[in-house]
């Protein structure tokens, strides 16, 4: 998640080789959803964008339109768990990691120009397509969360795995909507963290 | 509260929907539903389809609310409240016809009122309903706001669970309402409470004498 559409392409210096092809196809899309929405954006849009004949861009991408779309769609998610993964992995304490997941990628998601453009118009399509990452998303942070509570002393009863569904599933739900919360606030964000995520899941210091 | 035709329109598109579907159910499917002719709906709801729809979303909710009231009213103390509300709230939303129909047939339609910042309104609505259940309970010492803390936290965990069909701890289940309710979502209120606390005491060391 970049924030800017086309950044992908935009540099002087454009990578050469063939494989590229579907990359440049994804930021062709990315650009052609930006300025004519997705519902509206069509293959021969993404072929001109792209400088290709209709024909290279079906013999790249098969399924056309509905793969256009999909690969647009998951190579924005995977920057988006990229940056995730990153943001948690610097620390290594526990309420510090969920904090930076949640402050990063709360506003990784809100600063997305396209993202929130088609949100706010045309949401049908993108969440069916958004859906397909989630998965893949429940995956980074439950194997982050895991990782971090990992050898912490938890709390009496508290089993890993099963704190590891609880605080992965509410930590999507925050990272997801904020609802009252304001997660641009840290301070606010380390409270949530060490109340409602891992309260009673790590072991009381001291007693 | 909406008056005898109009709430009498609502189920009706509520049982169509939970039928055919959103869209396949027509003004007049529903006007016949409810018996009435179609220009008597139009006339009841001149902004036609869209807004019947949206109205009847909102008629749904409310009669939830009132459903979960009862329960909440009825808990004795804190745990049961917090238990009774994710087990009762989860079920309300397992028993919804309509709603199931459309999450498994037409999610475009249920979808982008529950992705993003699109579901805020809809926890800040269920919070504010569920805050004056848990206020009593929280002792008369809790910190500004932790009654709603707890509500919109108690809607994260049902909503998280009723959308994800997937997940084991099935919130419908008491025992599983339970288990979570014990293991981490008291311990984190008895924190908050625990941490208001010491920050309201001032600390003996920082007391300065007068």
């Amino acid at each position: 998640v970049g924030g800017r559409v086309g950044h992908v392409e935009a540099g002087a210096s454009r990578p050469s080789a063939g494989d590229d092809t579907r990359g440049r196809l994804v930021a062709a899309t990315l650009r052609c959803v930006e300025a004519r929405g997705l519902q509206a954006t069509t293959v021969e849009d993404v072929a001109r964008e792209a400088g290709m004949s209709r024909a290279t861009v079906y013999r790249h991408v098969p399924g056309g339109r509905a793969q256009l779309v999909a690969d647009a769609v998951a190579t924005e998610a995977g920057r988006f768990l990229e940056r995730l993964r990153e943001a948690m992995d610097e620390v290594d304490d526990p309420v510090a990691s969920l904090r930076a997941g949640l402050v990063l990628g709360h506003r990784a998601i809100h600063d997305h120009a396209l993202l929130q453009q088609v949100l706010r118009t045309e949401p049908g399509e993108l969440l069916a397509e958004l859906a397909a990452s989630e998965p893949l998303l429940h995956g980074v942070v439950a194997e982050r969360v895991r990782a971090v509570l990992e050898g912490r002393p938890l709390a009496p009863g508290v089993v890993l795995g099963e704190a590891t569904d609880y605080v992965t599933s509410l930590f999507l739900s925050y990272l997801g909507s904020q609802g009252r919360w304001d997660l641009a606030d840290e301070a606010a964000v380390d409270r949530l963290v060490r109340v409602q995520l891992l309260g009673g899941v790590l072991a009381r210091r001291g007693g | 509260m909406p008056d005898e035709p109009v709430q009498r329109v609502l189920d009706a598109a509520i049982r169509c929907v939970s039928r055919w579907g959103m869209a396949k159910t027509s003004v007049e499917d529903i006007a016949r539903e409810a018996g009435i002719s179609r220009a008597t709906l139009y006339r009841l709801f001149p902004g036609g389809r869209d807004v019947l729809f949206e109205q009847a979303g909102e008629a749904e909710l409310a009669r939830i609310f009132g459903l979960l009231a009862r329960d909440l009213r009825a808990a004795p103390d804190l745990r049961e409240l917090l238990v009774t509300g994710v087990q009762q709230a989860s079920r309300a939303i397992r028993d919804h016809d309509a709603l199931q129909y459309l999450l498994a047939h037409e999610p475009e339609h249920v979808l982008p009122f529950l992705a993003f910042d699109a579901l805020d309104p809809i926890l800040v609505l269920a919070a504010e309903f569920a805050a004056p259940f848990v206020a009593p309970h929280l002792g008369p010492d809790a910190p500004e706001g932790l009654d709603l803390e707890v509500a919109e936290w108690l809607t994260r965990l049902v909503i998280g669970c009723a959308l994800d069909p997937s997940r084991v701890d099935d919130l419908t289940r008491r025992q599983a309402a339970e288990r979570v309710i014990d293991r981490f979502v008291l311990p984190g209120v008895e924190l908050a409470l625990a941490e208001a606390r010491a920050a309201d005491r001032p600390r003996p060391r920082a007391e300065v004498p007068a």
